[in-house]
């Protein structure tokens, strides 16, 4: 574990101003945020064709991953990203949840990683409506809050992900620009069953280290 | 069992039918999971949905909105977070049944069991 706990970012880039920074703030999910998303948000994402996370619902998700982790010996992390409207005031701009100390995607250096199981951005038109005029870049900041988590769990940073195939090429290209890929033809780790369709992304010592050292400015 | 709401009339959301639903999920790996909720299809294996409170506001001031720690949680952290995302904070504990304050001691033993050297 590191010396001295890394903390979350407390800044964001932000999306459509080159060089600005904005506030977030990080929180743990409760049902009420759960609800709060279905209501708000995911009534919006369902109408995008292309994303991959249209069709979720947290108000299942929730409960189902909490419970089904606890009985597999494991634990999930649901966070909350918020980002800060003109008024001052916090509003809910992603969401995801992570399982604690899963096995590293990369079966060549097995140890424990923190893997990000859904991952939820709001959209800048959504957010606007709530009065975020200037959004935060909300992936990158997921991905940093996993890095975090993951750093202060002596993982070393390490994390996984799948890039569901509803998510399609640009998905996938988000992640490549960000992550490492594992290749299509290396097998998985034993909890996961299904076979290696090459959008398994994952982030080595070095990769996290890297990532955690970018994030500093912002913490 | 904390308040829930059944999506499937038929599968009530006692104690027994949402074990036998975390059970059966349970089954299926983690990417498996993924592509289920990826097609909408979750509640086909675990019909239940968090029962709603209050409405949230859709904003709140810096007050209201805790950082989470950026450290691993400890054991009693984790149950408070697993009480705080399985109940909104507006329902009324005068609305839980007997058999859910039960539950209730039956999810603290569990995660009392997952403490964090015991998980795998």
């Amino acid at each position: 574990m590191a010396s001295v706990p890394t903390q979350f970012a407390r800044f964001a880039p932000a999306r459509r101003k080159s060089g600005a920074n904005v506030r977030i703030r990080i929180s743990d999910m409760t049902a009420a945020d759960a609800w709060w998303w279905d209501v708000n948000v995911q009534t919006r994402l369902v109408l995008l064709p292309g994303r991959a996370d249209r069709l979720w619902s947290w108000t299942t998700m929730l409960p189902a991953c909490m419970y089904v982790q606890l009985s597999k010996g494991r634990r999930c992390r649901p966070l909350v990203v918020w980002a800060y409207a003109d008024s001052g005031r916090l509003v809910r701009a992603a969401m995801s949840i992570l399982i604690e100390r899963y096995p590293h995607l990369d079966v060549r250096a097995p140890g424990d990683a923190y893997f990000i199981w859904f991952m939820s951005t709001a959209t800048d038109t959504i957010l606007a409506r709530f009065g975020v005029s200037n959004p935060p870049s909300l992936g990158g900041t997921c991905i940093d809050n996993t890095l975090v988590l993951s750093v202060n769990d002596g993982c070393a940073g390490r994390l996984g992900l799948h890039a569901a195939p509803a998510g399609g090429a640009k998905l996938l290209n988000y992640y490549t620009a960000r992550l490492l890929q594992l290749p299509a033809a290396q097998p998985l780790p034993p909890p996961i069953r299904r076979r290696n369709d090459g959008r398994f992304f994952y982030a080595d010592d070095a990769r996290a280290a890297l990532l955690l050292s970018r994030g500093n400015a912002f913490r | 069992m904390p308040d829930f709401e059944p999506l499937n009339p038929a599968a009530p959301a006692t104690v027994e039918n949402v074990a036998l639903a975390v059970a059966a999920l349970a089954r299926f790996d983690e990417a498996e999971i993924s592509e289920l909720v990826t097609q909408g299809r979750l509640s086909e294996v675990f019909p239940f949905r968090l029962a709603r409170g209050a409405p949230s506001e859709d904003t709140r001031s810096d007050a209201d909105v805790p950082q989470a720690s950026a450290l691993p949680l400890t054991d009693e952290a984790f149950a408070k977070l697993l009480k705080s995302s399985m109940r909104d904070s507006g329902a009324s504990a005068a609305r839980v049944p007997l058999h859910a304050k039960q539950s209730h001691g039956l999810l603290r033993g569990v995660v009392s069991l997952l403490s964090r050297d015991q998980r795998k």
